[in-house]
């Protein structure tokens, strides 16, 4: 129907130029509401398939089963087109560059593959054209050098991306753009733009009055250049847009207003309901929210501190959403302090009093921003880690006198610590007090047995010291009484000696025994032995001197005889030391035995020279 | 003797193929070849390389004939190229040599072979470590693997392409031409009486790094498509492998009259700078 309503004008040219076949492809259809123009040039040296025909018709096929504008539709026609290339098996992998345009006589949408062309030229001037897939680099360094024959057959299918091939195309499609009346497009393959620049390709497109007359003068222009250049294939559709469909103006039916009013009304509807829902949503989470808070309030107050923080948290979270931040802040504060007393509680619980105590004064810190809610709990619970604390100090002091072995002040501070926790009801303490107590008392116990013990022990090795010592000085004295007994026994037989050297009239002898007798009852200190001697000694020297009297009388006696009367003198002088002698032998008294008890010996001790 | 240790040295060369570094033509490759029987019983295909301070040259030549002519035809294609080629140091110009080389061989075959008729198509191909040159008498199938697409260089001195020379050049009309499109005939043959001009490639190619040479005989390039070919080249398979696969697909075809097949692949590893 659109078709009649406008007015398309297609003209078109492909030959083969100076090749010996023509490998490029035209082909466009124009249905009731859509049409489609579809050009290909084919890229591969295949003499027996011509790529760019296959390309084509494929193109043509699926779009007359399923005509559309869309972009995935238009897509999917010119991927078909590179899947049939690539299965075909025999001869050279096949290979194409495609350009489509579609439209439905008021819109147009263009998609290409390679390098042939389509330009949308609107008031003189191209508006719109594809881009060329390239390899610009390689095109740059061709312009340098002569190209030998694989340069010139890579120069030739110098491009990243076409149809067919091994690997896969890139198809560019564009976006669907409105035509006006008097839009010219157009279609061409590489054969055409090479020899035929755009700027004389605008020209003879402005000065030209339809599309036959366009072809024609390009034509003409390329073949121009046929005896210097080798001209490839040259294919060119010209489309003149003399008219696009304008759909006619139509009065407002009931069907027609129907149709804008119910999605009108639609939205509207739907629009007002999801405020609606929106509106209550909220009403319903500051419900919450204030719930949340007051019930949270009544947890700290009862000390349900995890209750409370729990409570506090999803307050937070709908405060957050709702973007009341006064509200998310407080709940915020109090989720704190909760969280911050549960763990000084489980601190506490673990036995980790002086943690407990930090986060206890942390939490106080937190309470007193917060309103000095939970106050009270917390500084009973720091009084309570105090006390426990202090149990524990005391425990320690114990630990530490029992160390420096001073069990007593030990037992004394475990028996206060046992006294304080029982004072705080604080039975672990307690009982950890009453043990170390217990086991502080066995041990001073012990060592006061070990004490005892020892001084026991001690004294009877002084006892024992004594018994020795005296047993020794007995024996010694024994030893003495003995020596002095056989001393005694010496100077006796010394003496008995000196009293037989008396008797023999042996003076000098008997005085040397007497005086070494004496001597020794001197050392004995038996004065009245020693004292006894002295007599005996003096009437041996009497005797002495009665001898040498006599000696002398005898003498005088000799001289007298010669005189006469000397004889009666020297007897008188002899009878005198004879008196003397007897005299000094009864002094001296029998000779002494003494006994000194069974068993005991005489020694026999010769006098000193 | 000498001949079979020559013949070692190429054989050799063919596996390991690298020039001493410093030499002129310094570039390296790595080759391969595989041949088919086909369906002949004899083997009238002749695949070798020599390699020297000059570069590298490969020939590949298919004998035609009765019996062993063709072999034999092969064979003097094949040694008369490369006898000429093995003593250079540089080679200054390589499409002259292969004119003067192709047509020593053409003249050695028609003396040797006499009466009998017989004959080579052959072709060969010279890297001198940045270039490529290459030369054609008949029919043998030479192409540049490049950027995963193999591109092809010999055009052969088939009828058909005779007919669009001569359609270019005006001599023909373009429905002449298009008519002969089909005749693959060849017109020129090593050991043909009255024997044409070489087919050579217009300028060398200057080549770049990994572009892999392909020369292969009918009875290759008849059964393999051009696109199957391709998917075997561009596997990344080492030389010596892709090579060997090429003949057992061209095998795997089992057409009823296989022509003996041979493929030689040259890879270009690294290659010196033009100068």
């Amino acid at each position: 129907m659109r078709r009649i309503n406008s007015e398309f004008k297609t003209a078109h040219v492909s030959e083969e130029g100076r090749q010996l076949s023509n490998r490029d492809y035209f082909g466009y259809v124009e249905m009731d509401d859509f049409a489609c123009y579809v050009l290909a040039d084919s890229l591969d040296a295949e003499p027996s398939v011509n790529s760019a025909k296959l390309v084509v018709e494929s193109i043509i096929r699926d779009f007359t089963e399923a005509p559309s504008l869309g972009k995935r539709r238009l897509h999917r026609y010119i991927h078909r087109a590179h899947t049939e290339l690539a299965r075909q098996k025999s001869g050279m992998y096949l290979k194409a560059s495609a350009v489509v345009a579609v439209t439905d006589y008021r819109k147009i949408r263009y998609a290409h593959a390679g390098n042939s062309r389509f330009y949308l030229v609107r008031s003189a001037r191209i508006l719109a054209r594809t881009e060329d897939q390239s390899l610009t680099q390689n095109l740059l360094e061709a312009e340098r050098i002569p190209l030998d024959q694989a340069a010139a057959h890579e120069e030739r299918n110098n491009l990243y991306s076409f149809l067919g091939g091994r690997g896969m195309p890139e198809i560019r499609v564009s976006r669907k753009q409105k035509l006006e009346s008097g839009d010219i497009f157009t279609l061409l393959t590489r054969g055409v733009w090479e020899q035929c620049p755009d700027r004389e390709f605008l020209d003879i497109i402005n000065s030209a009055d339809s599309p036959e007359e366009t072809v024609n003068q390009t034509e003409d222009f390329i073949l121009k250049k046929q005896e210097t250049e080798d001209i490839d294939n040259y294919t060119l559709a010209v489309t003149f847009v003399n008219k696009t469909f304008q759909p006619p103006d139509k009065p407002w039916t009931l069907k027609r207003v129907l149709t804008v009013a119910i999605p009108v009304l639609l939205l509207a509807g739907g629009l007002g309901l999801g405020l609606y829902m929106r509106h209550r949503n909220i009403l319903r989470q500051e419900t919450a929210l204030a719930d949340c808070m007051d019930s949270g309030e009544a947890y700290l107050r009862y000390d349900n501190y995890q209750k409370a923080a729990d409570e506090y948290k999803e307050a937070k979270t709908l405060a957050d959403g709702l973007k009341r931040t006064e509200e998310a802040a407080e709940a915020g504060r109090y989720q704190k302090l909760a969280e911050q007393i549960i763990l000084a509680d489980e601190a506490m619980g673990a036995g980790d009093y002086q943690k407990a105590q930090k986060l206890y004064l942390t939490a106080k810190e937190l309470s007193s921003a917060a309103g000095n809610m939970g106050r009270s709990y917390i500084e009973d619970q720091l009084k309570q880690t105090r006390d426990y604390t202090e149990v524990f100090d005391l425990i320690a002091l114990g630990e530490k006198k029992e160390e420096y072995g001073n069990l007593e002040g030990a037992a004394a501070s475990y028996k206060a610590a046992k006294e304080k926790a029982a004072s705080i009801y604080y039975g672990e303490g307690k009982a950890e007090a009453l043990e170390k107590q217990a086991k502080a008392e066995e041990e001073l116990e012990k060592s006061r047995l070990e004490d005892a013990a020892r001084r026991k022990e001690q004294e009877d090795a002084a006892a024992a010291e004594v018994a020795k010592q005296q047993a020794e000085s007995e024996a010694g004295r024994e030893l003495e009484n003995q020596q002095k007994a056989n001393d005694q026994q010496n100077a006796i037989e010394l003496e008995n000696k000196g009293n037989e050297l008396l008797a023999q009239g042996q003076y000098e002898s008997a005085v040397t025994f007497y005086q070494t007798a004496q001597a020794i009852y001197i050392r004995l200190e038996l004065p009245e032995q020693a004292d006894g001697i002295n007599g005996k000694i003096a009437a041996a020297r009497a005797g002495k001197q009665a001898e040498e009297a006599a000696a002398a009388a005898a003498q005088e006696a000799a001289r007298r005889e010669s005189a006469g009367d000397a004889e009666g003198e020297a007897e008188a002088v002899v009878q005198e030391g004879r008196t003397g002698t007897e005299e000094g032998a009864d002094a001296a008294g029998p000779p002494r035995t003494e006994s000194y008890g069974p068993g005991s010996s005489v020694q026999f001790v010769p006098p000193a020279p | 003797m000498a001949g079979l240790a020559a013949l070692g040295i190429r054989m050799y060369l063919s596996v390991t193929g690298k020039p001493e570094p410093g030499e002129p033509g310094e570039g390296s490759w790595e080759a391969g070849t595989a041949q088919t029987r086909g369906k002949r019983e004899i083997q009238a295909d002749q695949a070798q390389f020599v390699e020297n301070r000059a570069g590298i040259m490969a020939v590949l030549a298919d004998g035609t004939g009765t019996r062993n002519t063709g072999r034999l035809c092969a064979q003097l294609a094949v040694d008369t190229i490369l006898d000429r080629y093995e003593p250079y140091h540089v080679l200054h110009n390589p499409d002259y040599f292969f004119k003067t080389a192709f047509y020593e061989a053409n003249s050695r075959i028609q003396k040797t072979i006499g009466e009998r008729r017989g004959g080579a198509n052959a072709g060969a191909v010279f890297l001198d470590g940045s270039r490529l040159f290459y030369a054609l008498a008949g029919s043998i199938r030479i192409a540049l693997l490049r950027h995963g697409e193999l591109i092809p260089l010999s055009r052969g001195q088939t009828l058909d392409v005779l007919a669009a020379d001569a359609w270019k050049e005006g001599k023909i009309t373009r429905q002449d031409a298009i008519w002969s499109m089909e005749e693959t005939r060849v017109w020129n043959y090593l050991g043909m009486d009255g024997f044409h001009e070489i087919e050579t490639g217009s300028q060398p190619v200057r080549l770049k790094d990994g572009d892999l040479v392909f020369m292969a005989s009918r009875g290759v390039s008849e059964e393999l498509s051009w696109r199957e070919t391709e998917d075997i080249l561009v596997s990344g398979l080492p030389v010596q492998e892709a090579a060997d696969r090429i003949i057992r697909a061209a095998e795997a075809k089992a057409a009823p009259d296989q022509d003996n097949g041979s493929v030689i692949l040259i890879k270009v590893k690294t290659r010196m700078e033009p100068i």
